[in-house]
C-alpha cells in the first residue's frame, strides 16, 4: 500500500457516535474497511473482515475502544487492531482516518499510529 | 462440600510454585495465557495428549467442511509457549496424587515421567456418552464393538478425519453416504446441517417434540427445527436406543441401503440402516483424575464461586468444573472461558472479573443462531408463570426473529435471536447493567438494540 493521498470516505454527520461506515473494496482500492465514530468522539478504522471468521466488523457493537464482531464476539481495540478476546487470535490492521471540516479522510493501507 | 474446612481460603502466602493445568482445550489454554497477563512468574506446565491447545467449536463446522484445515485451530502456536514460558507436555496424566494444603501434588504421566505441582488445575473436559452397541458375532468388531469405525462421535480433531473417511468411501462408490445423527441438540443440528451440504444422507434421531427448546426458547428453536427437513434430513421424532452393529465392512458399502452394515434401533422398534451412526447426545465430565484425588464429585468437578475445588490447591474449569450452587454443569465455550479466566485470577492473586450470563452460539444451514441467560420460561408454548416472554420480528427482515424472557421484576434474563446478534450484543449489557426496558421497545424493530442497552 503506497498510496499516501487520503479518500474522502463521507461526511462526520453521516456517521453518528456508536455507528460505524463500511467503505467498500472498490473504495477503498484494497480490502473492506470500516470507518467507526467511538463514543469518545474520535474516529477509527480497521480492516472490515473479522481474523476469526467471515464478518464484517461495520456490523459489530462498539463501546468504549473496542469493537465486538456480530458473530462470535470476538473484540479488537479500535486503536491498535489488537484482538483483545477469543475466537479472535491474530490481530486486525488500523487504518488512519482523519476529519477535515465535515470530511472523513481514510488513509488505506496507511496505520493509525503513523 | 465434604465439609466447610477445605474450601475456604487458605492462610498460605501467595502461590509461587510450579501450576499444573491438566487438559488444554480454550479453558486451559486461557488459564496459562490469563496467568501471564497478569505477570504471574511461577512456571506453568500444560498437559495434553493432543498436544498444542486448539478450538473446539470449528470441528463440526469449518473443520468437517473443509474450510479450515486442523492447523488453522490451534489456539496459539509453539512460540507463544516459547515466548510465554508455558511449557506444553504431550502426555496424559495417568495419576493424581494431592498431599496437604500447601505441600507438593504429584501427576505421573502415561510414559512414567512425574511432574511436581504447588497449584493443579484440573481442565479435563468431558467424553461424548456412547450409544449402546449390539454386535452379530461375525462382525469384524465383535471383540471391541466401540472401537468399530462407523460407530462416532465428535469431540476431537481426530473425530473429523474417522467421519470423512467414511463420507470419502461412500463417494467412491458413487453414492452418497447415509449418516445416522442421534441427538438434535446443537451439536446434532450442526452435524446434519454441515453433513447435508458435503452431500451425505441424514437420517436425524431428534427425539419427540422440538429440540433445544429450552436453550433458545420455543418459537426460534422451532424455526431451526424446521430447517433439517427444509434442507433433505430425514428428521425421526423418536429416540435411538442402541446400534446394531453387522459384519458387512464399512470400507466397502454396499448400494444397498439394507446392508449398510449399522442399524440404529429405535424405543418403538425401527431399525434404520446406515453407513455410520455418530451420537451426539450429550457428555460426560472426565472426573476420574478427581476422584483418585478425592476431590468432591456431583456430575462434575464441584467448585466454589474462585473455580476451587474441595483442595484448597486445586482448581476445575470448563466443562468438567460444576458450580457448588449451580443446578447442572455449563458446557459452553464462553463459560470454559469464564471459569479459567476467574481461576487465573485467583491462582496470580488479582481480582476476578465478574463472569456474564451463559452465552452460546450456532451456525448452521447458513444462519447464525446465539443465546445468552436462560430461555427456560420460553420453553413452551406459552411463557412460564411470572415471566414476559417478547419477540423482536421485522417485515424487512423476515429472516430475523429475536426472543426475550423477562422476569416479573421487569429484569431481562434472557435472549436468542436467529441472523440478528446485535440482540444478544445487547441483551449481555441489559442483563448485566440491571436495566430495566419495556418489553414494546424490545419487541419493536424500529428501537435500535444500543438505545435500549444503554
Amino acid at each position: 500500500m503506497s498510496s499516501v493521498d487520503p479518500i474522502r470516505v463521507g461526511s462526520v454527520s453521516e456517521v453518528p457516535e456508536g455507528e460505524a461506515l463500511l467503505v467498500p473494496a472498490a473504495t477503498t482500492g484494497t480490502v473492506p474497511i470500516t470507518v467507526f465514530h467511538a463514543e469518545d468522539g474520535e474516529f477509527y478504522a480497521l480492516d472490515d473482515r473479522c481474523t476469526h471468521g467471515a464478518a464484517s466488523l461495520a456490523e459489530g457493537w462498539i463501546e468504549d475502544d473496542q469493537i465486538e464482531c456480530p458473530l462470535h464476539g470476538a473484540a479488537f481495540c479500535l486503536r491498535t487492531g489488537a484482538a483483545l478476546t477469543l475466537p479472535a487470535t491474530v490481530d486486525t490492521r488500523t487504518h488512519r482516518v482523519e476529519v477535515d471540516g465535515e470530511d472523513l479522510l481514510l488513509y488505506p493501507g496507511t496505520p493509525a499510529s503513523s | 462440600m465434604s465439609s466447610a474446612g477445605p474450601v475456604a481460603q487458605p492462610d498460605a502466602d501467595p502461590v509461587t510454585g510450579p501450576v499444573m493445568i491438566v487438559g488444554g482445550s480454550v479453558a486451559g489454554y486461557t488459564v496459562a495465557s490469563r496467568l501471564r497477563q497478569h505477570g504471574f512468574t511461577a512456571p506453568i506446565t500444560l498437559i495434553d495428549p493432543e498436544g498444542l491447545p486448539y478450538e473446539r467449536p470449528p470441528l463440526s463446522k469449518q473443520l468437517l467442511l473443509g474450510e479450515t484445515g486442523p492447523e488453522d485451530l490451534a489456539l496459539a502456536g509453539t512460540s507463544w509457549f516459547t515466548e510465554h514460558e508455558v511449557e506444553l507436555v504431550h502426555a496424559r496424566v495417568e495419576s493424581l496424587r494431592l498431599g496437604p494444603a500447601g505441600a507438593e501434588h504429584t501427576l505421573t504421566l502415561d510414559d512414567g515421567a512425574e511432574l511436581t505441582a504447588a497449584t493443579v488445575v484440573l481442565a479435563t473436559g468431558a467424553t461424548p456418552i456412547s450409544l449402546g452397541i449390539e454386535v452379530d458375532d461375525d462382525a469384524p468388531s465383535a471383540n471391541d464393538p466401540s472401537a468399530d469405525p462407523r460407530v462416532l462421535t465428535l469431540r476431537h480433531r481426530d473425530d473429523v478425519t474417522a467421519l470423512r473417511q467414511i463420507l470419502d468411501a461412500a463417494h467412491h462408490t458413487g453414492r452418497p453416504a447415509r449418516i445416522a445423527v442421534v441427538g438434535a441438540g446443537v451439536l446434532g443440528a450442526e452435524l446434519a446441517s454441515s453433513l447435508t451440504e458435503l452431500g451425505a444422507e441424514v437420517v436425524l434421531f431428534a427425539g419427540p417434540g422440538i429440540p433445544a427448546s429450552a436453550l433458545f426458547g420455543r418459537r426460534i428453536a422451532a424455526r431451526l427445527h424446521a430447517q433439517h427437513t427444509d434442507h433433505g434430513v430425514h428428521v425421526f421424532p423418536e429416540y435411538a436406543g442402541s446400534v446394531r452393529l453387522h459384519s458387512s465392512s464399512n470400507t466397502k458399502p454396499s448400494s444397498d441401503p439394507t446392508s449398510t452394515g449399522v442399524e440404529v434401533l429405535t424405543l418403538s422398534g425401527a431399525a434404520v440402516p446406515a453407513d455410520a451412526v455418530i451420537s451426539a447426545i450429550g457428555i460426560s465430565p472426565n472426573t476420574w483424575l478427581a476422584e483418585e484425588g478425592g476431590l468432591e464429585l456431583a456430575d462434575g468437578i464441584i467448585v466454589d464461586a474462585d473455580q476451587r475445588a474441595s483442595h484448597p490447591d486445586v482448581f476445575a474449569v470448563g466443562d468438567v468444573a460444576r458450580h457448588e450452587q449451580a443446578p447442572r454443569r455449563t458446557e459452553h465455550w464462553q463459560h470454559a472461558i469464564d471459569t479459567a479466566t476467574t481461576a487465573a485470577a485467583v491462582i496470580a492473586e488479582a481480582t476476578p472479573p465478574s463472569p456474564g450470563p451463559e452465552w452460546f452460539w450456532s451456525d448452521r444451514y447458513g444462519v447464525h443462531v446465539e443465546a445468552i441467560g436462560s430461555l427456560r420460561a420460553a420453553a413452551a408454548d406459552h411463557p412460564a408463570t411470572g415471566y414476559t416472554v417478547v419477540h423482536r420480528e421485522d417485515p424487512a427482515h423476515p429472516e430475523k426473529l429475536a426472543t426475550f424472557v423477562l422476569d416479573d421484576a421487569g429484569l431481562l434474563v434472557g435472549a436468542a435471536s436467529i441472523d440478528d446478534p446485535l440482540a444478544v450484543r445487547a441483551a449481555r449489557r441489559i442483563i448485566q447493567r440491571g436495566l430495566v426496558v419495556d418489553p414494546d421497545q424490545l419487541a419493536d424493530p424500529e428501537v435500535s438494540y444500543k438505545a435500549l442497552a444503554r
